[in-house]
């Protein structure tokens, strides 16, 4: 094994975290090698002086502005408007949202709504005149109610008849 | 509650990673908002020590990736990181304290994934399964990381010594 090899494993060599064939590889490399048993030295040295920092204390200071956080800086979350889901609802209320304020705040309401109340009553007249349509076949057919139906129940005999011919 | 339990830590691990004192409070008290705001967002199936870790340290990686805290200077090692022990002997604490500078002042090169690793394995004794949880990253990974930042470790004490040494002759 090379240096560049030994390297790596000097962290688990240090935490006994090797077996002991790897065990024995490094410390007989480290018996010939000067400068990786110098590099294990002050992995060593540095794996200790971290290991000896103490923790410090937070300062009443401190203490006293993380305790006014929570009052402070609660915000409500609007974060469930961007969902992929909710954007067809967002797009169609903003069209809806377009559209009536075009129609809101247009000067020329007046004949928006003339033109609208024209429409509506020309559909309406032609509804009526359909509905008058049909009646007036209804009446015209009313004659001819029971033919019709006797043809209707013999369709059949009909068809064989035809056939036939 | 959670001010209690947790500030102490976060303010440890924040002051740890940047090495200023002030920042360090003002990243604590960031960490503390963004926790307020995530809480809804909490699973309660996780370990919730794990989880406020894991926020903190994303938080204190994506800040110095933003601000390239690495160029800022750490503060001066002083007695407030100092482990002083009074009945200790004069030369060996004074040697401790100059081995403590060194290394608290070359954390600032390490990059911030491998000085995480360690600060999060060697200072706070935290174990290898944990570290790679806060860290979202595979143990093979971790381990790596912690070994890479012993040896730049190492090998900012030698060069140190060599300093020092070569000073002794002059």
């Amino acid at each position: 094994m090379n240096c560049k090899q030994i390297e790596k494993l000097l962290s688990p060599y240090l935490e006994n975290d090797l077996s002991q064939e790897k065990k024995n590889l490094v410390e007989n490399h480290i018996k010939k090698c000067p400068q990786c048993s110098e590099l294990l030295s002050y992995m060593k040295e540095a794996k200790n002086s971290l290991a000896e920092m103490p923790e410090i204390d937070i300062s009443p200071s401190l203490r006293k502005k993380l305790y006014k956080i929570p009052k402070k800086k609660f915000k409500l979350s609007f974060d469930f408007l961007l969902k992929p889901a909710l954007q067809p609802v967002l797009a169609a209320s903003m069209v809806l949202i377009t559209v009536v304020s075009l129609y809101t705040l247009n000067p020329d309401r007046g004949k928006i709504n003339k033109y609208i109340n024209q429409h509506i009553h020309a559909g309406y007249s032609k509804a009526e005149q359909l509905y008058a349509k049909a009646e007036s076949l209804t009446h015209s057919l009313a004659g001819h109610k029971e033919s019709i139906l006797f043809s209707i129940k013999n369709i059949d005999l009909f068809w064989e008849k035809t056939i036939k011919k | 509650m959670l001010i209690d339990t947790y500030s102490k830590k976060i303010f440890n691990l924040a002051y740890q990673f940047t090495g200023t004192y002030e920042t360090a409070e003002d990243m604590t008290q960031e960490i503390f908002i963004k926790v307020h705001e995530s809480l809804h967002k909490f699973d309660f199936g996780r370990n919730f020590n794990a989880w406020i870790l894991t926020l903190s340290r994303n938080f204190l990686i994506d800040h110095y990736r933003k601000t390239k805290l690495e160029k800022k200077k750490r503060t001066e090692y002083d007695e407030r990181t100092l482990d002083s022990d009074d009945h200790a002997d004069p030369e060996k604490e004074m040697l401790k304290k100059n081995s403590q500078k060194i290394i608290w002042d070359g954390l600032k090169s390490l990059s911030s994934d491998v000085r995480m690793a360690v600060i999060l394995r060697d200072i706070q004794g935290k174990k290898y399964e944990e570290i790679a949880e806060i860290m979202s990253s595979p143990i093979g990974t971790i381990k790596s990381r912690v070994n890479r930042g012993r040896i730049q470790l190492a090998k900012i004490i030698k060069e140190n010594q060599g300093e020092k040494n070569e000073l002794q002759t002059n």
